[in-house]
């Protein structure tokens, strides 16, 4: 374990290189279910403030399997602290095959489920989230690309293999 | 201790060294009409597709491109970070009209550095091999380094014997031969820059670059 924390940290500091301010710094705050199906959730940290109070958050969900081939979500997620309320204001999921499908009309406001949901609620609800979870919730890298991500969560997570 | 032989180096390395350093000051002196790099473009073009760019890439260390690859020491870039930027109006504006074997030195002088942030990024594999997916076709330009460890010992020069050829004790003939030693060899760390321009094809999903150096 501890070896392949040292080969992840290498993987994301390579990939943090040369990474200008404004590249969004994914932290990975969720996983479960068990190989051949496990999930993994990874967020970007830059929460942005709507006006009307609503903090927008950027969310990727990819799967180890899926039943309809689905490799990873892409969900732009609206949180109402007040409220305890969420929507999807916008996503695309990308196939194992690289089929690409997009939604760009919101979903309806819901209660936020007791799920991975509901860690990037307190994600929002607490601007010092990621300071408090460091060793829950590490930085993975700078990257701009949500399928980049994706490759590397599965190359260092679920396909490791130790160095040659 | 010093001989001639590397002081004369020394010397062809200072003056390489400062025209090196007098070609970048003049780029940098030139006033620059190129677009600036903007973050807001290449996040646009680096929105999802459906096509992907595979290839694999390598390098020669032992100096020696071969016709027949059996003679080339080939070395696969594993575990390496692979860039791709996407051809904003910044990196057209650099770019464009270079020759592939000049692209890198464009690179090193003229591309903003952050451009280099804003692109799509994998790691190969134990073989090299690479694969971006989920990319919208059009014009890339791709970058990578492999470090690799050569060989390299000084030829030393040091100096001439003269051979004087003599017939019924008559000096018949001269030759002269220049006289070399070869030091120890040692390893030396050096890098490979790939640098070049790439198309993900619209017509097709899977773009194979094949193996390249």
């Amino acid at each position: 374990m501890k070896r392949l924390t040292l080969f992840a940290f290498l993987l994301s500091g390579k990939l943090a290189l040369a990474a200008p301010e404004g590249v969004t710094t994914w932290h990975l705050v969720f996983g479960a279910g068990e190989a051949p199906n496990r999930i993994l959730i990874t967020a970007d940290p830059k929460i942005q403030q709507l006006p009307d109070g609503t903090s927008r958050l950027r969310v990727i969900e990819q799967f180890e399997n899926h039943p309809q081939n689905v490799d990873f979500y892409v969900f732009t997620m609206d949180f109402n602290t007040q409220s305890k309320e969420l929507r999807t204001y916008k996503a695309y999921r990308i196939f194992k095959d690289g089929r690409l499908e997009t939604e760009e009309k919101p979903s309806n406001w819901m209660a936020v489920p007791n799920n991975w949901m509901r860690i990037c609620y307190e994600i929002c609800a607490n601007p010092n989230y990621f300071k408090e979870h460091k060793d829950t919730a590490p930085a993975l890298g700078k990257m701009c690309r949500p399928v980049d991500v994706v490759d590397l969560n599965r190359r260092i997570l679920w396909e490791f293999k130790p160095p040659k | 201790m010093l001989n001639s032989t590397t002081v004369k180096a020394s010397l062809r390395n200072l003056a390489a060294g400062l025209l090196v350093l007098a070609c970048l000051a003049s780029v940098q002196a030139q006033p620059s009409t190129r677009p600036l790099f903007n973050p807001a473009e290449a996040e646009e073009l680096l929105a999802p597709g459906e096509a992907s760019l595979t290839g694999r890439i390598f390098t020669v260390t032992n100096g020696r491109k071969a016709l027949i690859s059996f003679f080339e020491k080939r070395k696969y870039g594993n575990n390496l970070v692979v860039y791709l930027l996407p051809m904003t109006g910044h990196v057209k504006a650099v770019t464009e009209g270079v020759a592939d074997d000049q692209l890198f030195y464009v690179v090193l002088s003229k591309l903003d550095p952050q451009a280099e942030g804003w692109s799509a990024r994998v790691m190969t594999d134990e073989e090299g091999n690479f694969r971006f997916r989920a990319l919208k076709p059009g014009k890339y330009l791709l970058m990578a380094t492999i470090p690799y460890k050569t060989e390299v010992y000084n030829h030393e020069y040091q100096g001439e014997m003269t051979t004087t050829t003599y017939l019924n004790n008559v000096p018949i003939g001269f030759s002269s031969e220049s006289i070399y030693k070869d030091g120890p060899s040692r390893e030396i760390d050096l890098d490979h820059y790939i640098v070049r321009m790439v198309t993900v094809e619209a017509d097709q999903p899977v773009t194979d670059l094949g193996t390249f150096d």
